[in-house]
């Protein structure tokens, strides 16, 4: 079973997209939500998803570039996915950071889907 | 004592009207023409009548009353071409050349004669009275031709320019020429008792007496010579003296018929001492009547300086050009009692003859009285009746060119309509010219037009005035006055227009500064809006997969569909909510970006806006942030956004403050006891006080040092300097913001502990000359 973390504060988003991917996706992925920094942390290191999808700014002590640094000791072998609507990242910098890639807000979910297929396939 | 005498007496009485009068005008102004003619006119008159009463009363004997009759004719001779003069002086034309050498011709035959028994052949009474009367020679029928023919080239003169002119000037020639006819009966009837044609005394000196009260009418109306107050004198003095030196005589005449002729010539010195009683008394009297003439005139005067005096004053309280000309207009035509008036302004800057102007129209006729207050609060262009700016937008240029002329300014006149012909000279005006300012004052409805000038010489802008609303001429005091007021209009209208300026200029900043806050604000606002976004995007993306992958494709689970079903039912409201809320940050951007203007708002809508607006300025996660209103707070005038500036200036100040003091406790600057951590709030507070509305803000930060207080309201000064942060609107700013609002800004301050600002202001009270800045001024 692969599974995918989906970091958002906005409880609207973890609804609609957790959702929509569990509709989607099927029974053999699992959905895992996160709100802050430190459960996301947490939830990585013992489900050890194969794609965390991160939103960078989540009012927590802990968001940003720090949480997903963090989030890549915790899990090495995830494919990371950086979301933020107010920041436009340069790729290179998440690299950097230790992520994978970029997705800007407002999202496309078949765009998204697409995604994530893409990147469960390939894991 | 028979009614003989009172002929006789009569020509004392027009005699001594005449030199009064004659003596007055000529002294009034000896520089004018006229003047010097009407005096001319009067003494020749007056000598001529004069010579009645001295032969038919002085014991001379025959011989001597014949010279002294013949002495007096040489005024007499004089007489016409006096009139022509006067005459023609009074029409500003020139006596034709031809006439001037028949007037010096038979002038000279005739003089040469008077002292000859061809003119006056002798002195004879007339039957039944011992009323003298010349007896005419050959050089008086020549006399007498020469008098007609002058008398009707007068006439007709006066007759054709009457035809050809309008208004006071029209009247003044229209009296005179009465004035003059009566005279002139008078004149033929004294040549018909000389002719022996009427056998009864002439009654002459009556005719030219009523002939006097018709002139004096004129002038007392029409302001013809500017004689009123010498009018006014004469009538005082006859009023008084004719009864008091005539009664006597009645009283005489009648014991007479008691006493008979014989016993009644034995006191014939009681009537001579009760005159010389009465008359001694006649000083008295006639200068008390002068004094209270005198009084009621000054009393007139001073009430109308006193109403003068008051629209002046008023001027100065008001900043708003429009509403000031407004007021002129409306003070002019009240206190002046004018049909209409309007004031021009030149629009600064701007082409030559362009002009702005108000105007009001009294209430002219009783019905039109309804009308004019229909239409009262309507001023400016559209004004119906006297469509004034139309005819002069054709007529300014001929108007203000007269206006703007050096001759014109220095003269330091009004411009009359009924005198533009009488000064064309001293104005440099062509006939041309002349005729179309006439034309043009006569389009415009205008008596009198008054200019005011800049200290540069350069006409700033005139009032207009119509008539008197009782068909009375304005007085030279009055426009005297009205000079005065119209340079006090001109400096508060100056005034009001660099006042407005500023604002212009005010405005632009606030603005500036306005936008620049924003900037600072944009970022948190994009946030909020892409957030409401964000959801919106996920609820659609959510729903639209769903519809099209479950619910429209066939052979899926028809729980699942029902599930579809239901979701679309719960999110589709809250997609709507979400949109509506993106939609409505957008629009507070736009509020703040592009300030509405002043006008008439509920100061709740002002703090709600600012509660709305507070938290893109404010992390409200860190801070306390709380809005009490004690409404109703009641309405204001003012600009929405830049009082929203204010308030939201306060409260990111705060904001900063609060940042400063946690930084402070942290690195233990400063003390903090209590068990929880420092947790900084901010409380607006508003509520109505009487005329004021007052709203605090209140923070519990870091405070302002007491020797900071002075520097906080002095432009450009901040204490953010080193910290990257001050990018909203000083102080200064904002203080400046409230005091255009009519408002005041205090602060008091506890150094770490607490900042507060209260801002009062005005409580607006409608009503349509309302002005945000005008209403505390006129209340202080």
């Amino acid at each position: 079973m692969k599974k995918i973390l989906l970091v958002d504060d906005e409880e609207m988003i973890r609804e609609m997209v957790g959702g929509l991917l569990r509709d989607a996706l099927g029974s053999d992925v699992k959905i895992l939500l996160a709100s802050d920094g430190d459960e996301a942390v947490r939830l990585a290191q013992s489900e050890q998803p194969e794609l965390v999808l991160l939103d960078f700014t989540l009012h927590t002590p802990l968001e940003g570039f720090p949480m997903m640094e963090k989030i890549r000791e915790a899990a090495r072998q995830a494919k990371i996915f950086l979301m933020s609507g107010a920041l436009d990242l340069a790729e290179k910098e998440i690299k950097q950071h230790g992520g994978d890639g970029f997705i800007g807000k407002p999202l496309r979910m078949e765009r998204l889907l697409e995604l994530v297929t893409k990147q469960l396939k390939g894991a | 004592m028979n009614y003989v005498n009172f002929i006789i007496y009569s020509s004392l009485l027009t005699w001594f009207v005449n030199i009064c009068i004659g003596f007055f005008v000529f002294f009034k102004n000896p520089g004018r023409n006229e003047n010097r003619s009407f005096a001319a006119l009067n003494l020749s008159i007056a000598s001529w009548t004069v010579g009645s009463f001295i032969i038919n009363i002085v014991s001379f004997d025959i011989e001597t009353k014949l010279q002294v009759m013949r002495f007096c004719y040489f005024f007499s001779v004089l007489l016409p071409s006096t009139f022509l003069w006067h005459i023609y002086g009074i029409t500003r034309h020139k006596i034709p050349i031809h006439l001037r050498y028949v007037c010096l011709i038979t002038s000279v035959i005739l003089l040469i004669s008077l002292p000859t028994p061809l003119f006056i052949r002798t002195l004879r009474s007339l039957p039944g009275t011992d009323y003298l009367i010349s007896a005419p020679g050959f050089s008086y029928f020549i006399f007498i031709i020469y008098f007609s023919y002058c008398a009707c080239i007068g006439f007709f003169h006066i007759s054709r320019m009457i035809s050809r002119t309008q208004g006071q000037y029209k009247n003044q020639l229209k009296y005179v020429t009465i004035g003059y006819f009566i005279a002139l009966l008078g004149g033929i009837d004294y040549f018909l008792t000389v002719f022996n044609i009427l056998e009864t005394p002439p009654i002459d000196d009556y005719i030219l007496f009523v002939a006097f009260c018709v002139i004096a009418y004129a002038i007392a109306r029409y302001r013809l010579l500017d004689i009123e107050r010498a009018v006014l004198y004469v009538f005082l003095a006859i009023l008084v003296y004719v009864p008091l030196l005539g009664i006597p005589f009645w009283i005489n005449s009648w014991l007479e018929g008691f006493l008979g002729p014989e016993r009644a010539s034995r006191y014939d010195w009681v009537p001579l001492v009760a005159m010389a009683l009465f008359a001694s008394s006649g000083p008295f009297i006639y200068l008390r009547l002068v004094k209270r003439a005198e009084r009621k005139k000054i009393k007139a005067r001073n009430e109308r300086l006193k109403k003068l005096k008051k629209i002046s004053a008023n001027m100065v309280f008001m900043t708003q050009k429009k509403s000031l000309m407004q007021a002129m207009v409306h003070q002019v035509v009240k206190i002046m009692q004018l049909t209409h008036a309007a004031v021009y302004v030149r629009i600064p800057q701007e082409e030559e003859q362009e002009l702005e102007g108000v105007q009001k129209q009294g209430q002219k006729k009783k019905e039109e009285i309804k009308r004019v207050y229909q239409l009262g609060d309507h001023w400016g262009p559209g004004f119906p009746k006297i469509s004034l700016l139309e005819s002069l937008t054709e007529g300014a240029s001929v108007l203000v060119d007269c206006l703007s002329r050096e001759e014109f300014r220095k003269s330091e006149q009004a411009l009359e309509r009924d005198g533009i012909r009488h000064w064309a000279d001293r104005w440099g005006l062509t006939a041309e010219e002349t005729g179309a300012l006439e034309v043009v004052m006569l389009g415009m409805s205008a008596s009198v037009v008054i200019p005011a000038y800049e200290a540069s010489g350069r006409l700033f802008g005139f009032l207009v005035l119509g008539a008197k609303r009782d068909g009375s001429v304005l007085e030279p005091e009055e426009l005297s006055e009205l000079m005065i007021l119209a340079n006090h209009g001109a400096s508060a209208i100056q005034a009001a227009e660099g006042l407005a300026e500023q604002k212009r200029q005010q405005a632009e900043l606030f603005h500036a500064a306005a936008l620049a806050n924003l900037g600072t604000m944009a970022g948190n606002i994009g946030h909020q809006i892409n957030n409401r976004l964000q959801s919106l995007s996920a609820m659609a993306g959510n729903l639209s997969w769903r519809v099209k992958n479950i619910l429209l494709k066939d052979g899926t689970d028809p729980a699942k569909k029902e599930e579809v079903l239901k979701d679309l039912g719960r999110l589709l409201p809250k997609m709507e909510e979400e949109t509506v809320r993106a939609g409505n940050i957008a629009k507070s951007i736009r509020r703040l970006a592009k300030p509405e203007g002043y006008k008439e708002t509920e100061f709740e809508k002002v703090v709600e806006f600012v509660q709305e607006m507070a938290v893109y300025k404010i992390k409200v996660e860190e801070i306390d942030f709380e809005v009490v209103m004690a409404k109703p707070l009641g309405k204001i005038w003012g600009d929405i956004a830049l009082l929203a500036e204010v308030f939201l200036n306060l409260i990111d100040n705060g904001n900063d403050a609060i940042e400063e003091r946690k930084e402070r406790i942290q690195r233990k600057e400063l003390p903090w006891n209590q068990p929880t951590p420092y947790r900084g709030k901010i409380l607006l507070r508003s509520r109505k006080e009487g005329e004021w509305v007052i709203t605090e803000v209140v923070d519990s930060g870091i405070g302002i040092k007491p020797e900071d207080m002075k520097k906080l309201f002095t432009p450009f000064w901040t204490t953010k300097g080193s910290s990257g942060k001050g990018t909203g609107l000083g102080v200064h700013v904002l203080h400046k913001i409230i005091l255009a609002h009519g408002g005041k800004i205090e602060v008091e301050s506890q150094y770490a502990e607490k900042t507060k600002f209260i801002i009062r202001l005005p409580v607006y009270r409608g009503g349509a000359q309302a002005n945000a800045d005008e209403k505390p001024k006129e209340k202080e």
